[in-house]
């Protein structure tokens, strides 16, 4: 054979591969389509309406703004306005701030986080870094700049010439290694390494450094510690790398010490300041540095995203007085909390990665993290309750004492000023369950500035609550308001309409009339209402106005003069709260939460009673029993033959589409029934299967697609333009021409949720979700998952910037006014991730363990007013187990609690769980989860292909997951029917499918190849012909 | 009638095809990827490369020149190209959820045989392709 009929053979296989591939693709290409057009800018499908229907009346919600140049300017502004209200000044000796005109002239920045700060997390609310746009991001520099500030040259160019030096890494479990350039937190399992360059190494760069600073003797020292999804710190010397005298990732290292003693030494002799900014989402140990006098302030700026440091260079000139408080305590030793005891990767001893059994953590803490232990324990230390001064729990070894374990407790923050808070009068009104404090608040500084009102109550701690494992905290923060501006010598009355119900008090031992156990309580006795500088004064307040039996308070102040209010409850009431706000009665949920439900007796939980005897021990090696394993084996729901399947109707011919029921917020209207009647049964189980990145549209009832965007701190997912509407003949309002150089825009700028919460301030929350929903009606993505309320339980989670606060109460109003603000504009800004995501590791099949108490008081607490008062209409939930309940299939947080005593009605998604089995499709379906977080293809092979069960066949004798299917579905279309995504879609419009340009060109590819195959095939043939009439007249050897 | 350097590769091909169907099998029963099961198309794809690849082998020394043989060499390449593809598509989802979301020592174990496997694959589809351009015996 010859050379060239090799050739023709080679090409032919060559090209037969190649469309074998292309044609190998298609059905990959399908399945992965929406994941595609996300990463392209590429749309599959198109809305066409009539061309008589009038299109100024399909576009519902209106922007506030009239360009997208306006929008970007006033997310910019609202991002330097929440770092102004939501810095923290925790120390200010001899009113080291504000600087002075002339010392905003000769500022040093040192430390590296000062020129490479942590701006957002490293995976999860990342900041997105805008150039050419109306709102350009900044960074400490760019903001100094632009505010007028100069810093010294020298140094400037000694850590810019050290940035490879110091640049952090995070290295993947996969190998895989992360570069940045700035502080890091340490991926799961790993240590923190803190790059501070060392002040011989600054020597090297440029020997002149420490003369500089006398002429520029403002001296700023940043310290950084990063934050990350999918990232944890160790606590103690375990979570560090050695040889930085570090003791605990989030204490200070040698360097960082170093480098501050520096500056405190040149202060000597050039006289001027040193000024410490804490560049952090995690409380940090920073005791060392309030007691150091030669520190002369510290301000807690958090990540502040990519306009805050405009707001923080504000603070620091005066421009803005700072009014933030701490949303978390900052203690001496985070490691000696109760809370720690439990922090981290505790496996089981019969894991099973098959089946997702990983880990577990036990909250042994029960109700007492953050602020509720140091201050309770605090205040029984005071009245020599419950061996608090015991050793347990004691970061010196020592007997407990508050003053070793706190630095700065919650809600403390310094001002330019100074103010007067006067709690005038508290009613209590149980009938409507609310309690309206009056609190004056006078400015008697001489400074303009505003303050942060906070309103706790201290409720009796009884025999009863002992007996009955009913734990109270010593001070719980009740509710919170900011003044206005206030001038020195004005005042503000300033009214606070709290909750009554965040003063109850969850009791599971409790019996019900209805033969159900457990509810919410309220205990006969004193209930002490005060309002605080911070918990710790709040708890002193308590202190000073209690009287225990016979003896005066403990000092002589009487209750008006300590700022504390009382209020008598006779009689101990199971019954006011008995009943949630929209009727439904309370029982026990989440019994199987706590671990001694499945093995009595494995946990102690920390009581006050006994400090000591209850102390949380570490459990680990837990061995999940037979009943434990079933649960996680095989899930909460079977399909089954179930019910009467002709029941359950699917396909109708209504002809309704959402379109009509645009608006309609009565999910009981038969409308919306008729509507979910008109569904295929294949469509409510592809729909339900594949909801990952957006919702998909849905033919038979013109559900709209609607694009998902993450996160916390703003559309971090796509640019601006990825669905911005460019086509000037669809009659939005909110077109934006294709040459707008703001649609290479990315909202994922704002400060992180910490520092939010440290402004205390609803009103700012709300305004950010305002401005979500204006930019979701101009970007055309409507979903956002954006309101992180898990709990800092401990600051060691690096994922806390996504998250509030370690308390419910500030966490779930924060997130309730952040939602909604959106929801004024069509924009679903979903809670997340409910529940009890309370550390980055293991989460896909974590066992998370606590007493229902804790569950509803604390996490459950802090997602509450999203939904009961704000009107939510979207959560995703989370990666972890409930007890050993895969969350998605745990029907009594999602049903029972969650849809039925908060009366949730939206939508609600799985977190980004890819394992089919964990995704638990079934039992989420029959628990009220409307999608799980996966893509495919708009078919049944597709579904069935990743859950061998969710067929047809299997579902269509189920009558129950019939019903759920519907159920989820109308939950799904009711949220879209109330948002912005059915904006531009009118009673006559039409979804039409659309061929993207690599769809023409995988047609091409296959077309083109195939042909290739043919014409080479033919070649072939032609070849071997001719081979053939050679060999017959020459023979063999011609070919030889 | 001498072996060539074609001869060789075509051996390998069938040595890396053979490898690369047993890493996906194992790769299946793996602890992640057991829950996504076994997919019969690219089992199908797979023992026709591996087939045709044999029946190329054996044929090759006897009837190279004959029209059947080359047409076993296209279906060859056309059958491992398929399955290969088939193979990264249907771990396209859990490489990206491992990555990013469900780390673990196990998980990532899982994925690196997922890779392993893919990459024998495409070994074995270059070999094919190579080995179609030239002949495996030459006559002495």
């Amino acid at each position: 054979m010859s050379t060239r009929r090799y050739l023709w053979r080679g090409l032919t296989t060559v090209s037969a591969s190649l469309l074998a591939i292309a044609v190998a693709a298609t059905p990959i290409v399908e399945s992965s389509r929406t994941d595609i057009d996300k990463f392209l800018g590429t749309k599959s499908s198109k809305i066409i309406t009539d061309e008589n229907e009038d299109k100024s009346k399909i576009y519902t919600y209106k922007s506030d703004y009239s360009s997208t140049d306006e929008l970007l300017k006033s997310i910019a502004d609202l991002g330097e306005r929440m770092s102004e209200e939501g810095s923290v000044l925790l120390k200010n000796n001899n009113s080291a701030l504000p600087l002075k005109s002339d010392e905003l002239q000769k500022i040093s920045l040192l430390g590296y986080s000062s020129y490479y700060p942590v701006q957002g997390g490293d995976m999860g609310s990342t900041l997105a870094e805008n150039k050419g746009t109306s709102a350009d991001t900044v960074d400490f520099l760019g903001a100094l700049a632009a505010k007028g500030f100069k810093i010294n040259p020298t140094l400037e160019k000694v850590y810019t010439a050290l940035k490879e030096e110091i640049k952090g890494e995070s290295v993947m479990p996969w190998g895989q290694t992360f570069s940045y350039y700035h502080a890091v937190a340490p991926a799961i399992g790993g240590k923190f390494s803190n790059p501070e360059p060392t002040l011989e190494r600054l020597t090297q760069e440029d020997s002149s450094w420490e003369a500089s600073l006398d002429e520029y003797n403002t001296m700023i020292v940043t310290i950084g510690r990063g934050a990350a999804e999918n990232a944890n710190y160790t606590p103690g010397e375990e979570g560090v790398n050695a040889g930085s005298g570090q003791d605990d990732p989030l204490g200070l290292s040698d360097s960082e010490r170093a480098v501050i003693k520096a500056a405190e030494e040149a202060k000597k002799s050039n006289g001027g300041k040193v000024i410490v900014l804490l560049n952090n989402a995690s409380a940090m140990e920073i005791e060392e540095l309030k007691n150091d006098d030669g520190v002369d302030a510290i301000l807690e700026i958090g990540l502040p995203g990519g306009y805050g440091f405009y707001g923080v260079c504000d603070v620091l000139s005066g421009a803005e007085n700072p009014s933030g408080r701490l949303s978390d305590t900052y203690a001496v030793k985070n490691a000696a909390s109760p809370a720690a005891q439990n922090y981290g990767d505790y496996e089981y001893t019969n894991a099973d990665s098959s089946y997702a059994i990983n880990s577990a953590i036990v909250e042994a803490e029960g109700i007492y993290d953050g602020y509720k232990y140091y201050e309770t324990r605090y205040a029984d230390l005071m009245q020599g309750r419950g061996n608090a001064d015991s050793t347990k729990g004691s970061s010196t070894g020592k007997s407990w004492n508050y003053d070793d374990e706190v630095t700065y407790p919650f809600g403390y923050g310094l001002s330019y000023t100074s103010f007067e808070q006067k709690l005038k009068d508290v009613k209590v009104d149980l009938e409507n369950k609310s309690v309206t404090a009056t609190v004056d608040v006078t400015n008697t500084g001489d400074v303009a500035g505003k303050d942060a009102v906070e309103l706790y109550v201290s409720v009796p701690y009884t025999d009863y609550d002992v007996q009955h494992s009913v734990e109270k905290s010593a001070i719980q923060l009740l509710d919170y308001a900011k003044t206005g501006v206030l001038e020195p010598g004005e005042s503000e009355t300033v009214t606070i309409t709290a909750d009554a119900q965040y003063m109850a008090s969850y009791d599971s031992s409790i019996a019900n009339a209805d033969g159900t156990e457990g509810a919410y309580i309220l205990d006969d006795g004193e209930y002490i209402f005060t309002v605080g500088d911070d918990a710790h004064d709040a708890v002193n307040n308590v202190l000073k106005s209690v009287k225990t039996g016979d003896e005066e308070t403990l000092d002589e102040e009487p209750e008006e003069a300590v700022n504390a209010i009382s209020w008598k409850l006779d009689k101990f009431d199971s019954t006011t709260f008995a009943k949630s706000k929209n009727g439904t009665a309370v029982s026990n949920q989440l019994a199987d939460m706590d671990v001694n439900y499945y093995m009595p007796g494995t946990v102690k939980y920390l009581t006050r009673s006994d400090w000591d005897a209850s102390w949380p021990k570490t459990y680990d090696n837990l061995t999940a029993n037979t009943k434990m394993l079933d649960i996680m084996q095989n899930g909460t729901y079977q399909i089954a033959e179930n019910g009467d399947t002709s029941e359950v109707k699917f396909g109708e011919k209504n002809g309704l589409t959402l379109a009509e029921l645009k608006g309609n917020t009565d999910i009981n209207d038969e409308k919306y029934s008729e509507l979910m009647d008109q569904l295929s049964l294949e469509e409510a189980m592809i729909r339900t299967a594949f909801g990952g990145t957006s919702t998909k549209t849905i033919e038979s009832i013109l559900s709209p697609e609607a694009i998902q965007n993450d996160g916390p701190n703003g559309f971090g997912s796509y640019t601006l333009g990825q669905y911005a509407n460019t086509d000037a003949s669809s009659g939005d309002p909110y077109v934006v021409d294709k040459d707008d150089p703001n649609l290479n825009y990315k909202f994922g700028t704002m400060c992180n949720e910490t520092v939010i919460g440290q402004t205390f301030n609803k009103e700012l929350a709300r305004e950010y979700g305002e401005i979500c929903g204006n930019y979701s009606i101009w970007a055309n993505t409507t979903i956002l998952w954006g309101a992180g309320a898990n709990l800092h339980r401990v600051p060691y989670n690096a994922r806390n910037h996504e998250y509030y606060s370690e308390d419910p109460i500030l966490t779930g109003y924060q997130a309730a006014a952040f939602v909604e603000g959106g929801n004024e504009y069509g924009c679903i800004i979903a809670l997340k991730h409910f529940a009890f995501n309370d550390t980055e590791i293991n989460r896909t099949g974590l066992s998370v363990f606590m007493t229902e108490q804790k569950a509803r008081e604390g996490e459950l607490r802090a997602m509450q007013p999203a939904v009961e008062n704000a009107g939510e209409l979207g959560v995703m939930t989370a990666y972890n187990r409930v007890g050993v309940t895969a969350d998605n299939a745990h029907y009594g947080l999602m049903m029972n609690i969650l849809r039925g005593e908060w009366g949730f009605k939206g939508l609600m998604s799985e977190d980004f769980i890819q394992d089919p089995f964990y995704a638990s499709l079934k039992d989420a379906v029959h628990c009220g989860v409307t999608m799980t977080c996966n893509t495919g293809d708009n078919k049944m092979d597709a579904v069935a292909s990743k859950w061998n069960y969710w067929t047809k066949e299997n579902v269509e004798k189920d009558a129950v997951l019939m019903s759920d299917l519907k159920r989820v579905m109308l939950y799904q279309n009711y949220a879209l029917a109330n948002s912005n995504a059915m904006d531009g879609l009118g009673v006559t419009s039409k979804i039409v499918s659309v061929n993207t340009w690599y769809d023409n060109a995988l047609l091409a590819a296959k077309i083109l190849m195939a042909l290739l195959t043919i014409l080479f095939a033919l070649m072939y043939i032609r070849r071997s012909k001719e081979e053939v009439a050679v060999v017959s007249e020459y023979g063999e050897e011609a070919f030889s | 009638m001498k072996r060539t350097v074609g001869f060789y590769m075509s051996v390998l091909a069938v040595i890396s095809a053979v490898a690369g169907m047993a890493a996906y099998i194992i790769n299946c029963q793996t602890a992640y990827f057991s829950k996504t099961g076994v997919d019969p198309l690219i089992i199908i794809l797979g023992a026709v490369a591996i087939v045709s690849q044999i029946a190329y082998l054996l044929m090759s020394s006897k009837a190279e020149d004959k029209p059947v043989t080359d047409l076993i060499m296209v279906i060859s390449g056309a059958a491992i190209s398929a399955a290969t593809i088939c193979f990264v598509g249907s771990r396209v989802y859990g490489a990206a959820s491992i990555m990013t979301f469900e780390m673990s020592d196990q998980n990532l174990a899982d994925l690196t045989g997922a890779f392993i496997g893919i990459g024998i694959c495409f070994l074995s589809l270059i070999l094919t392709l190579l080995t179609s351009f030239v002949k495996s015996y030459k006559t002495a």
